[in-house]
């Protein structure tokens, strides 16, 4: 560690610069948005006093429905965005050198739009026949799917680069048929990826924002429309309760999801070392 | 491998394609026809024009690059300051900031615009500290720096920083420790080991992390709506305030083409350096 | 390098080049270097020998400047630099993966000690073209690091540590990422730039004993954070001071034996030894500090014992009788295991002799000048 910098003092002071840093840009943000959410009155410095009333209120009512539409919307929109990128990647490794790359602009072109023209784009299409989406829940699941599919798409495609060689041809020289080699070699294998893509569209999906508030339906408000009206109408610390229980359930999605050291996960790599 | 099985091979491998053509290509496509459709019928750059025409347009354009530029260039130089301490120092808190750097993409950035107001807004815990705790004369009564271009860019920096020290983690890692000391056994100075053998290593990443930071900044939109910004509007604040208060669809679709192209114009840069980028 | 510098140089005043005093290093639990002192004098080739994790690393990075010593002093000339960071120490390093910069072609590889020190263009550039030419890297000045091979790279990585005209060269295990005819030639080589340059003093760090005696003119032998022995190679090796450095060096058979007290001082003038070994008194040399009485070890070299009749006279009636266990042909040499009580003895013979049958009784000789007493140490 100390390569570089030999003077003691020097490295406990820029030690201390560094923690400085990182409590005020990175960690005083996220403590106010806590304390924020559990604050009962706060117009000093400090809240005088705490209440759990906004972080309660937050899990009933139109607040509980918009955490529950987010998480649905997430769920189905990541599923549907796995299914669509990893048959994307396996299709698109059949393709020559140039329709591979056309293939890749293509899936990863809605990562580097903004989210609000994606959202315009959708509304426009989807409020003229024949395909009349405007208003329903569908055309946000459709919105979420396009902005997270890319995500799955190059998970996949690292996935299939690190399959180890030949391993679907042996499976189809011992007879199995393509789908049995898809459903039990290939998938398989690519599960660890598609598990971290799923963890990555799954939170994407929860926290957006730009391209949701332009086609939401009035029924189907999510979590982060909703702490946006909350706080632009002045009730702030409900939007930060809104906003714990939002960061709090994305986390454990992707705890759930991401497991690093899954059994699964272990006994593959396990193989793929050969030990 | 008859005609007919490679025919059917063809069209399950194109559904997946055929999916993202309706639901992404299609979109846009009428997108354009409605930025390019006059309205008594036909089609022209009649929206373009007017569009271009007004300051409206220019001055969210400029204010676009100017918030994207700054916090590009902020997030560089604290990302690779709190890298290299990271790397070099090792400080309470370190090891979670690098742990922490993995995750951030997951979360929402208009959280931190939340978060900031509590902080730094009209009614924040600075202000009060200010005037309550330390018993100063109360600032102004304007409203705080929050709600104008440096505070759009300080939530940016707070959010984006990470997006610049995920690369130059990355590249500080596989720096050779040897470099280093052979380097300060020549006679080098820490100063001058980072300047000539730290830093020419860091470019690559420094220019990956840099040019995904612009293209995220130039993109980013929910930031600026929960802050409340009045003053600053960019390109999708624009785009957002054409087709949601005033309804005119054919002007924010001119504006979200302008804006597409410009966002993939600079995606296009920035895989271009990442495949000239050695290593 | 066969001769001493000292005899040469005549610099004896001019305090040592480098100077460690009573030097420790902990790391935590583990005493790395326990209270080491060693002086490397101008011009001298000093081979820091030993195992992995005998401390010969941790004393040579303590002397760069890149580990903190627990205790003890650090002198470069008649200058402290105990407390100095590596940059303010002026001592060339080079490393085992060579650690060239990547991005810096050869010529600013070797320029870069030099631009650290401001030195005015010309002079860098005279000073880099004088070394590249030393190290035979001229026509490659253009080149980066990626385009040489190994040897080539390390040519340049000493080239870099001789540019700034260090008093001394740090080498740490230089050639250990080199296969085995490259690492003969860069052994030359390194011997014919030190010959350029007699007034540089060397540290080589090394686990390989064949390269340790090859171009040091001193080797300290270290075990476990001490050094257990220092001198000329050919002496460690004729008269180890102790069992460690015994074994370290060659496959010395080593008996153990009983002083026969008085007899040290009786025959001083040969400084010889006598002791019991089964039932027979044997003579030696003494090594410095061998015990006086009491037991000890008796270190003979596989190579200098003969293999005799059982009834065969021997010098100074130093011999031992065994049966032969084994007996190998191993091309230019046959290698007989022969069984004397409790000692199992390695004998070296030219193939040119008759195989000895196992089981035959045989008789072991040695002349006293070959067989060193030593401690059991």
């Amino acid at each position: 560690m100390s390569e570089l910098i030999h003077s003691r003092g020097a490295r406990r002071l820029l030690a201390g610069a560094g923690m400085i840093v990182t409590a005020i840009v990175f960690g005083l943000p996220l403590l106010t948005l806590i304390l924020a959410s559990i604050a009962g009155e706060w117009t000093r410095a400090l809240p005088s006093t705490l209440t759990v009333a906004h972080l309660r209120a937050a899990l009933g009512g139109a607040q509980r429905a918009a955490l529950w539409h987010s998480l649905a919307t997430g769920l189905v929109a990541t599923i549907v965005a796995l299914v669509l990128g990893a048959w994307g990647a396996l299709a698109s490794r059949r393709y020559p050198a140039p329709v591979r790359r056309g293939i890749d602009a293509l899936f990863l072109m809605p990562v580097a739009i903004p989210s609000v023209s994606i959202g315009l784009a959708l509304l426009v299409a989807f409020s003229h026949p024949p395909l009349l989406l405007n208003g329903t829940v569908v055309l946000v699941v459709i919105t979420h799917v396009v902005l997270i599919t890319a995500y799955a798409y190059t998970s996949a495609q690292a996935g299939i680069a690190r399959l180890p060689p030949s391993v679907e041809e042996m499976a189809g020289s011992l007879g199995a048929a393509p789908s049995r080699v898809l459903v039990r070699v290939t998938l398989p294998l690519l599960l660890p990826h598609l598990r971290a893509a799923a963890a990555l569209g799954l939170a994407l999906s929860m926290g957006e924002l730009g391209a949701t508030i332009m086609i939401y339906p009035p029924g189907w408000i999510t979590a982060p429309v909703e702490i946006f009206s909350l706080t632009d109408r002045g009730s702030l610390f409900a939007g930060a309760a809104v906003s714990v229980w939002l960061l709090a359930t994305t986390f454990a999605a992707l705890r759930l999801l991401d497991r690093r050291r899954s059994p699964r996960r272990v006994a593959l790599e396990r193989r793929r070392s050969g030990a | 491998m008859g005609r007919a099985h490679r025919l059917s091979r063809a069209l399950v491998a194109s559904v997946p394609l055929v999916v993202l053509g309706v639901i992404f290509l299609y979109p846009f496509a009428l997108l354009a026809v409605e930025a390019f459709a006059r309205p008594g019928g036909g089609y022209g750059f009649g929206t373009f024009a007017a569009i271009l025409a007004g300051h409206a347009f220019r001055d969210a354009l400029f204010a676009t690059l100017r918030i994207a530029l700054t916090a590009t260039a902020t997030c560089l130089v604290l990302g690779s300051a709190l890298a290299l301490l990271i790397r070099f120092v090792a400080f309470p808190g370190a090891r979670a900031l690098g742990r922490l750097v993995d995750v951030y993409l997951a979360f929402p950035s208009f959280l931190v615009a939340l978060s900031l107001t509590f902080l730094y807004g009209n009614s924040g815990l600075v202000r009060s500290l200010w005037t309550s705790a330390l018993g100063l004369p109360a600032v102004d009564a304007s409203r705080s720096f929050l709600y104008g271009f440096w505070g759009v860019v300080l939530a940016e920096v707070t959010y984006y920083t990470p997006f610049v020290m995920r690369p130059v983690l990355a590249a500080l890692e596989v720096i050779d420790r040897a470099q280093l000391e052979v380097a300060s056994g020549l006679g080098e100075r820490p100063w001058g080991v980072l300047r000539r053998v730290v830093f020419p290593e860091l470019v690559p990443a420094l220019i990956a992390g840099g040019s995904l930071c612009l293209l995220l900044t130039m993109n980013e939109f929910g930031i600026i709506l929960v802050m409340g910004v009045k003053d600053v509007i960019t390109l999708p604040m624009m785009i957002y305030g054409k087709a949601i208060d005033e309804f005119d669809y054919p002007a924010a679709s001119a504006v979200a083409i302008c804006n597409v192209a410009l966002s993939l114009g600079l995606n296009f840069t920035y895989r271009q350096s990442l495949e000239r980028a050695p290593r | 390098m066969a001769e001493s510098p000292r005899a040469t140089s005549g610099h004896d005043r001019a305090p040592p080049r480098i100077r460690v005093h009573a030097l420790s290093v902990r790391y935590g639990d583990h005493l790395a270097l326990d209270r080491v002192d060693l002086s490397v004098a101008a011009g001298e080739v000093v081979v820091l020998l030993g195992e992995s994790g005998s401390g010969k690393t941790t004393l040579l990075r303590a002397i760069a400047g890149f580990t903190e010593p627990t205790a003890g002093r650090i002198h470069l000339g008649s200058t402290d630099v105990t407390d100095a960071p590596p940059h303010a120490r002026g001592l060339g390093l080079v490393v085992q993966n060579y650690a060239l910069f990547p991005h810096l072609r050869v010529a600013e590889n070797v320029a870069f000690g030099l631009r650290a020190r401001k030195r005015p263009r010309p002079q860098i550039e005279r000073t880099v073209a004088r070394f590249l030419e030393m190290t035979g890297m001229a026509s490659h000045a253009r080149r980066y690091p990626h385009e040489l091979s190994g040897g080539q790279q390390q040519r340049v990585a000493i080239a870099r540590a001789l540019a700034i005209e260090p008093p001394a060269l740090l080498l740490d295990e230089p050639l250990s990422a080199l296969d085995a005819p490259l690492r003969a030639d860069m052994l030359d080589e390194l011997r014919r730039l030190h010959a350029e340059l007699p007034q540089t003093a060397i540290v080589y760090v090394t686990h390989d004993q064949t390269e340790a005696i090859a171009i040091g003119h001193r080797i300290v032998l270290l075990n476990a954070g001490r050094i257990v022995a220092d001198g000329v190679p050919r002496d460690l090796h004729d008269t180890p001071p102790n069992r460690y450095t015994a074994e370290f060096f060659g496959q010395a058979n080593l008996l153990p034996v009983r002083v026969l007290e008085g007899t040290a001082d009786a025959r001083a003038d040969r400084n010889r030894i006598a002791a019991r070994i089964a039932d027979r008194t044997i003579w030696a040399r003494g090594s410095a500090d061998a015990p006086r009485s009491g037991a000890a070890l008796l270190c003979v070299r596989p190579h200098d014992l003969r293999i005799e009749e059982t009834q065969a006279q021997t010098p100074d009636g130093n011999h031992l009788d065994g049966i032969v266990r084994s007996a190998q042909w191993l091309g230019a040499t046959q290698r007989v295991v022969v069984e004397a009580g409790p000692s199992t003895i390695r004998v070296d013979r030219p193939a040119s002799e008759a195989l000895p049958t196992p089981g035959a009784r045989v008789r072991v000789s040695f002349s006293a000048d070959c067989a060193v007493v030593l401690a059991d140490r």
